[in-house]
């Protein structure tokens, strides 16, 4: 503005603000506000889009009614009802053999064709949960196997005219042309034509060749390359049957050779074939399980089927109860049990290595699903079906109710009351869960629609234990993929945040002592020139990014740890030990050495002293290990393979009442004198001088000192592991109390003792501190040892290349900076006038670091800490490329772990969008969120409050 | 202070008592253990392990990233076997052997029949990693060998290290080179060729052999090899002549594969598409059947052409090769007798010249050499794209595509940034809730990068890319959508007549009614833009801009757009905090001197705040992009791939395409070093890369440093 020129010549004008000016300033408030508020608002909202994706896994399923009608056909007494894929019809196979199709809109029947021509009547069936396989058995005492099931096609070429007005969605029942049988035609939403139509295929009748007289049950498994048939004929004779089938190269029926294999099978006392309410092959074909009404289950060993021997029998259910229903699950392990009161069970075959059993398994009732729990009322669970793609089941009562759950999650889908309010004789899942099918006594059958949102996952089994198909026992395990088809997903993230915290507590057991105590050195005694080059450098490598990290670690330092493992666990305390020594040897120094001026010299000193004791630490690991891992002569004699098994009644009582014998109850068996060798316990023979024995000892280096060896837990006690662990804290503990005590003494001091005097008063008195650290260590360790504690149940273990141990000191390199320079600014933010006040009064350098500029800065220091937390706890790269990621939750140093990033950053590329699995890895990730959240927002409160005090002072 | 410092008199003493007589009393020393030497140890110590673990990773990624390209002689490796073989020292360790080996070692070291210069005292071997190549005819292009097997190492003086386009290095001798031209000719009975001869070339007179290929009655086809060059050191002068041309032919065959007919390839996609566009159109109605049949005529036209220009560039390239199959060169392995072939499936043909990338002496070479090879290696990294499943050749498509991610990146951050910070300085009322939201933003900083990546997939690839490909999932039904505009109108002039109302009198401040009227009218406000971004989410007009695409997804995955968006979201508060703290470093006296002036506030803030603020909007960019540089957890979910077969940028229009994914050194560094199959020729790449990725963030972290500094002193205060 020139207005000043003019205003010594004449009155100032008021000038006016120009509209321009006006409008851009307008213009800019509005730009710049609502700018600023939608940036703040997209980065809230991470979260809520976070909590948007995650929070439909825990939204219950929908269900809606969608018709009801009445169709006596299909009330008739049937084989099986299943519904198409699309849930436009559905098919019964009746008793005499007629396949039967019905529109799923009106109930009307489509079409009706004798399938089955036999001339013997079927007396029992069986379904295979997944293809449609089917098997007979016919009252003459053969079986057919066949495959009844829907096929999807589409209407290529021409569309036929009476079908060119249909809209999307329309539905219709179609002839078909040239013979391609009825079927339900829809007009798909990209505009093609597609035709669902039964199809039925049986095989010649198979003549069993064991036994006599009709089929009272049967039971079938088909899988891609076995099969599994099963029957129980009239005369009591219980016969599993593989199957193989031949395809043969000029197209056709594939040939089937059946192989007969009688089960030793009698009836139990007081019961008859009556009795009997089913009989069921397990899906490996390792079992073969007979059910009574009242329960009992005998369980018969078929893994090698000429050898197959009873292997248990069991009650399954509550006394007084009766079974009511069966259903199998996909994959044929589990079944479905349901009951008189509507209780019902899931039951498999658990492993148990403790089982009086030939195979070592055992039928457990894992799954308990108790009707009075929900409703109130108890009816018979009257028909069951199960679901062909997920562990679905569908369960109707008495009473008209229908409840659609989830076995492994235990999640209720849907519970839907059939209109009818009467017995409900067959239900039917839609093959995609999106709808259930029941047919009432009356002949009226209901039709819902489902929306079953997440079944697989809910808080029960995201975040507490589950009793998985065939474990020994519930677990929390997170699996989310197999091979398998028919396995069972296993959700649960806590394993994830095991992971987690226990990444996050080792780095930073690790980098809070380091990076807090460098500060301290850096901000109080480092000379400025130093602390100009060494801070920078530092926080530089705070940018560092952590794939580099990352790979390092997985490709230099896992290498080192394993090959220098007793050195580098001996250079965490002699490191310590060396330069405090040499701290105490400093004494000795001339004053114009240690006086303030020459602190660059002590500086030197220590930074040679650490790097000697370190390297003198990491190569002088085989000393630790020969005074500590010597194995004993049962351990030696053991690994060489001398020994023999233990007579069953000389086992160590406490062996009855445990499943498995993991790594722990190894170890106590062997601290017994024996050991566990192939489902046997057995007890050392021979002898050292035995020359083959010995030959294999020496050959193998069995009677070699070991660390790795005792952290597999093949030879070795109690005793090292608790000495090593009680060592830092007895160290700990003797260095606080001599603090306490050096007060005193220093009070007491005879000032005229030399100062050669003194420092030799100190080193003595460093000495003795340091034995006697060593002895009540020792002790401690053995009144652990004499407690029956063993240190390699949890923070030792059996020894992974990519571990813990070396992810802690990766994570730390990447987290000390941080810790480093944030308490570094807090301290060096404590008041210059606070330090010359203290050192004025007489305080030596130390002491006011410690007493005066410390606890001003702690709060600073702390949240240094939480912000170095927060980091870990979301770093990915390292642990991704450090860790073998397995999700196992143990606290063992020397065990892998994947943690929630590595998690996400693992599957997630690979998860189907919004899948079950899609949302449980969103959910890692807003649990990783709210985790770094809330500590991040301790951290910066707590910085805040310092500000605010610093500011006062 | 405590007890014992009180007690303890320093050096300085203040006692009374002292003071009275303190000529005879010496000082009194301080006791030792106040002094706290110990601990004070322990902290030093704490330095020294901290620093100590930079200066050794930085150590080794220098030292192993440099290293990698310098030059090393072959060794010629006999074994007491009686085996030999010709190999690149790669490294040694030490290892422990299977238990009985180990104890005759041990056996063998007491007795002194081993030497300890390969086995240490407790049973380990020392083993050394042979680089061997020719993975045409070797299993493994490495082989350990325990130092106690080998009989005698020598250098051989003429062999050779060919870093060639395809499997790898071949090491071997160079024994000729040939020229192989086939003719066919007519009217000459075959018995008339002769098979061995001399023939007159440029480089003088050189032998001839003549093969045979096929005798018809029309004529006979020739394939005469006439050696240009025989013996080591010809051969290898000769190469060295050659391989220019050679050199670049095949990047003249390169280029027309890959950009001219890549050029074709997308044209003719186009039209593709167009056609399919058309034929969508048709089926729903919007066209009519001639319309449709005019779009299939003018596709076959354009395919006509474009076929044509295909064959042409083909022919070219059938030119180019032919010339390019000319000239062989015979290297032999010496162990296996073996030359390095054409091809994996045709062993018995030598090896085109063009396939050389580089050869390299294998004998003790000058330094000078050295250092050619050395920096022609490195710019050859540099420069040039990633061959072998990217284990050899460059890592320029990887820089190119780190640093387009990070522009894009520092376009986006930084006006979000500032606008961001100017509101939560400049505009918004301090108070309660801006201090919550700016404790909320310093937080975000402290979220775990692969947060923002699971949102980036989410979010942008799942959501807005799906929605950009085919238009909204479930779209409002017309007349739903047109009753939603009405009443954002509605909801907006509501609003508007509102805010006029809640306008206070100038100099007045606003009385109880009009602030209620204020809040509902920004609460209108809020739903009025709630219902617009409903509105256009779900807008029943718009049917994606990628339709035509579908099934497989344009926008609706990982790419570079997503990566930079989601990085910007990652970096954002770096950028906000920066900026804030840049503008909050302004002294207020400059600001008031602008209003004194008469200034409006935005004239303030254009001409005084931000220029004074802008190193700190510098510095906040730069730390931005350095972090962008090295993350790699979200990208590895929203756009970075191990390959990228195309280039974000290409020289056609639209030249730019954000949909693509890209190469990122970071994700290199883990995808190459992890899930490499060949994970020992990988490492030397992973190193090198490493060591650009550091320098790359601490280039720029310096650069925000030195810009920090600078800023502090032009404005002569320190920021908080």
């Amino acid at each position: 503005m020139d207005a000043n020129a003019h205003s010594s010549l004449s009155p100032t004008k008021r000038r006016k603000t120009t509209w321009m000016v006006r409008f851009a300033d307008r213009v800019s408030t509005v730009v710049i506000t609502v700018g600023g508020l939608t940036v703040v608002a997209a980065v809230l909202g991470i979260a809520v889009y976070l909590v948007s994706v995650v929070a439909s896994l825990f939204t219950p399923g929908e269900s809606a009614l969608v018709t009801t009608f009445t169709a006596s056909d299909l009330a008739s007494p049937a084989l099986f009802i299943e519904v198409d894929e699309f849930g436009s019809s559905a098919m019964q196979l009746t008793n005499d053999g007629q396949l039967r199709l019905f529109s799923l809109a009106t109930g009307e029947r489509i079409a009706a064709k004798q399938v089955f021509t036999e001339s013997a009547a079927i007396t029992c069936h069986a379904r295979s949960v997944r293809n449609g396989a089917i098997a007979l058995g016919l009252a003459d005492g053969t079986t057919v196997l066949g495959s009844v099931r829907f096929e999807t096609t589409f209407l290529t070429g021409d569309e036929p005219a009476e079908l060119r007005d249909m809209r999307v969605g329309d539905r219709r029942q179609w002839g078909g042309v040239g013979g391609g049988g009825e079927g339900v035609v829809e007009r798909t939403p990209i505009g093609q034509l597609r035709v669902v139509r039964a199809v039925s295929s049986f095989a010649k009748p198979v003549r069993l060749r064991k036994g006599a007289g009709a089929v009272r049950f049967v039971d079938y498994h088909r899988a891609p390359n076995k099969e599994y048939l099963v029957a129980l004929r009239d005369d009591g004779s219980l016969l599993l049957n593989l199957v193989r089938r031949t395809e043969s190269l000029m197209g056709g029926a594939p040939r089937l050779r059946v192989r007969t294999y009688p089960l030793p099978f009698t009836l139990p006392k007081g019961r008859t074939l009556a009795d009997i309410a089913g009989v069921y092959v397990t899906g490996d074909g390792a079992s073969v399980l007979v059910m009574y009404r009242d329960g009992l289950v005998q369980r018969f060993d078929t893994r090698d089927p000429k050898r197959a021997a009873l292997a248990q029998t069991t009650t399954i259910l509550d006394k007084g109860r009766t079974i009511t229903s069966i259903g199998k699950l996909l994959g044929s392990r589990t079944f479905v049990i349901g009951d008189d009161t509507g209780d019902v069970f899931g039951v498999f075959v658990a492993r148990n290595d403790f089982a009086q059993t030939p195979d070592r398994k055992t039928l457990v009732r894992a799954h308990e699903f108790r009707a009075g729990a929900t409703s109130g009322l108890t009816t018979a669970a009257t028909a069951i079906d199960a679901s062909t793609r997920s562990r679905t089941f569908v369960v109707a009562d008495a009473h008209g109710e229908v409840t659609v759950r989830n076995m492994t999650s235990h999640a209720r889908v849907a519970r839907l009351v059939h209109p009818d309010g009467g017995r409900i004789i067959d239900v039917a899942l839609f093959p995609k869960v999106d709808g259930a099918l029941a047919v009432a006594q009356s002949g009226d059958v209901a039709i819902w629609r489902l929306n079953p949102g997440h079944p697989e996952a809910s808080a029960a089994n995201l975040f507490g234990k589950v009793w998985y198909e065939g474990d020994a026992a519930p677990s929390f395990i997170y699996q989310s993929s197999s091979g398998d088809d028919a396995a069972e997903p296993k959700f649960s993230v806590v394993p994830l945040l095991f992971g987690t915290v226990k990444a996050t507590f080792y780095t930073m057991l690790l980098a809070i002592p380091l990076g807090v105590l460098a500060a301290i050195y850096t901000s109080e005694f480092l000379t400025p020139k130093l602390r100009a080059a060494v801070k920078p450098s530092l926080e530089m490598m705070a940018s560092l990014p952590s794939v580099v990290l990352g790979f390092i670690a997985a490709m230099l330092l896992a290498p080192l740890v394993r090959d220098w493992l007793p050195g580098v666990l001996l250079a965490f305390a002699a490191v310590p030990i060396g330069v405090l020594t040499g701290a105490h040897l400093w004494h000795f120094a001339p004053t114009r050495w240690t006086s303030r001026d020459a602190a660059s010299g002590r500086l030197a000193m220590i930074a040679a002293l650490t790097i000697v004791s370190s390297a003198v630490a990491i190569s002088a690991g085989g000393l630790l290990e020969s005074m500590l891992f010597n194995p004993s002569e049962t351990d030696v004699l053991l690994r060489a393979g001398a020994y023999e098994p233990l007579p069953r009644e000389q086992w160590p009582a406490w062996l009855g009442d445990i499943a498995t014998i993991d790594a722990a109850a190894g170890r106590k068996l062997r601290a017994e004198g024996f050991a566990y060798r192939d489902g046997v316990v057995v007890k050392p023979a021979g002898s050292l001088d035995d020359p083959t024995i010995a030959a294999t000892v020496r050959d193998n280096g069995f009677d070699r000192p070991s660390m790795r060896a005792w952290l597999d837990g093949v030879i070795g006690g109690a005793w090292p592991g608790w000495f090593l662990l009680a060592f830092p804290f007895c160290a700990i503990a003797m260095s606080m109390a001599l603090t306490r005590v050096a007060g005193q003494v220093a009070r007491r001091v005879d000032r005229r003792i030399s100062q050669r005097g003194e420092a030799c008063v100190e080193l003595g008195k460093f000495t003795l501190s340091l034995i006697l650290t060593l002895a009540i260590a020792a002790i401690v360790a053995s009144a652990m040892t004499a407690a029956g504690l063993d240190v390699r149940d949890s923070i030792f273990g059996a020894y992974q290349q990519r571990n813990t141990l070396v992810v802690a000191i990766a994570m730390a390199v990447a987290v000390i900076p941080i810790i480093y320079t944030i308490s570094d600014d807090a301290m060096t933010s404590v008041p210059a006038s606070m330090r010359s006040a203290s050192l004025g009064a007489g305080a030596t350098r130390w002491q006011t670091a410690v007493r005066v500029v410390l606890p001003i800065a702690m709060s600073g220091v702390f949240s240094a800490c939480m912000i170095g937390l927060g980091r870990a706890a979301g770093e990915t790269m390292i642990v991704l490329m450090a860790t073998g990621n397995t999700p196992i939750m143990s606290w063992s140093l020397f065990d892998g772990l994947r943690t929630l990033s590595a998690n996400i950053a693992v599957e997630l590329p690979e998860a189907p969008r919004d899948s079950t699995h899609y949302r449980v890895l969103f959910l890692c990730g807003l649990s990783l969120f709210i985790i770094t959240f809330v500590i991040n927002t301790v951290a910066e409160v707590v910085r805040q409050r310092v500000r605010k005090r610093s500011a006062m002072l | 202070m405590t007890q014992a410092s009180r007690d303890s008199p320093g050096p300085t003493d203040a006692n009374g008592a002292s003071s009275v007589d303190a000529q005879r009393v010496a000082p009194r020393r301080t006791p030792l253990s106040v002094r706290g030497e110990p601990m004070l140890w322990l902290t030093g110590m704490a330095l020294t392990l901290s620093v100590a673990a930079v200066v050794a990773l930085l150590g080794v990624v220098l030292w192993q990233g440099s290293l990698t390209f310098w030059p090393k002689p072959l060794r010629w490796v006999e074994l007491k076997t009686g085996e030999a073989f010709l190999g690149l020292p790669t490294r040694a360790e030490l290892y422990t052997p299977e238990p009985a080996r180990k104890a005759a070692i041990i056996k063998g070291l007491r007795d002194g029949d081993i030497s300890s210069a390969v086995a240490t005292p407790n049973g380990r071997l020392r083993r050394r990693l042979y680089r061997v190549g020719n993975k045409e005819f070797n299993n493994q292009p490495f082989r350990w060998v325990d130092l106690i097997d080998i009989a005698q190492v020598s250098t051989p003086t003429n062999a050779l290290l060919l870093e060639r386009t395809q499997w790898g290095v071949w090491l071997g001798e160079p024994e000729r080179i040939v020229r192989v031209t086939e003719h066919a000719l007519k009217d000459v009975n075959p018995s008339d060729i002769e098979l061995t001869g001399e023939l007159p070339t440029r480089w003088g007179i050189k032998p001839v052999a003549r093969e045979i290929l096929e005798a018809t009655d029309a004529g006979v086809r020739v394939r005469e090899v006439v050696t240009v060059a025989k013996g080591a050191r010809d051969t290898l002068a000769m190469l060295r002549q050659l391989q220019p041309e050679a050199a670049a032919r095949r990047r003249r065959i390169i280029r027309l594969k890959r950009s001219d007919i890549g050029w074709v390839n997308t044209r003719l996609e186009r039209e593709r598409l167009a056609l399919r566009s058309a034929q969508m159109r048709r089926s729903s109605g919007k066209i009519s059947d001639a319309a449709l049949a005019k779009s299939h005529q003018r596709f076959d036209e354009r395919k006509q052409s474009l076929d044509a220009e295909y064959a042409g560039i083909e022919r070219e390239i059938a030119a180019i090769e032919r010339e390019d199959n000319r000239w062989r060169v015979v290297v032999t392995d010496p162990a296996s007798k073996r030359f390095a072939p054409i091809a994996q499936t045709t062993p018995n043909d030598p090896m085109r010249i063009s396939q050389i990338v580089r050869s390299v002496p294998g004998g003790e070479l000058r330094v000078r050499d050295k250092l050619g090879v050395y920096f022609s290696r490195w710019w050859e990294f540099i420069a040039s794209a990633p061959r072998e499943a990217n284990t050899e050749g460059g890592v320029f498509p990887v820089i190119f595509g780190t640093v387009m991610m990070t522009m894009l990146l520092s376009v986006i951050v930084v006006p979000l940034g500032v606008v961001a910070a100017l509101y939560l300085r400049e505009y918004a009322r301090q108070g309660v809730v801006v201090s919550i939201v700016r404790i909320a933003i310093n937080n975000l900083a402290g979220v775990p990068s692969i947060v923002y990546g699971v949102f980036g997939l989410g979010f942008f690839c799942y959501t807005l890319g799906a929605w950009i490909d085919k238009g909204p999932q479930n779209p409002w039904p017309a007349n739903i959508w047109a009753l939603g505009l009405g009443g954002m109108g509605l909801i907006g002039l509501g609003a508007a007549a509102l805010g006029l109302f809640a306008r206070p009198r100038a100099g007045s401040s606003r009385n109880v009614k009009q602030r209620l009227a204020a809040f509902c009218a920004a609460a209108m406000w809020l739903g009025a833009a709630a219902i617009v971004v409903g509105l256009i989410a779900y807008s029943p007009f718009f049917d994606g801009f990628f339709r035509v695409r579908l099934p497989s997804p344009t926008f609706g995955t990982k790419g570079i757009l997503w990566s930079s968006l989601t990085l910007a979201l990652l970096t954002l508060p770096v950028v906000v905090v920066a900026t804030e703290e840049a503008i909050s470093a302004v002294p207020g006296s400059m600001r008031e001197g602008s209003y004194g002036c008469g200034a409006s506030k935005w004239q303030t803030i254009r001409r005084i705040v931000l220029p004074m603020a802008a190193p700190g909007v510098m510095t906040g960019m730069i730390l931005a992009i350095a972090r962008g540089a090295g993350e790699v957890a979200p990208l590895m979910l929203v756009g970075a791939v191990k390959l990228a077969p195309e280039l974000p940028f290409e020289p056609h229009f639209p030249f730019l395409h954000l949909e693509r994914s890209f190469m990122h050194l970071g994700f290199h560094i883990y995808d190459v070093g992890f899930q490499s199959p060949d994970s020992e020729a990988a490492r030397p790449i992973v190193w090198t890369t490493t060591l650009l990725l550091i320098f790359v963030v601490f280039v720029l972290n310096l650069a925000a440093i030195v810009l920090r500094s600078r800023m502090r002193r032009r404005l002569g205060v320190r920021a908080v």
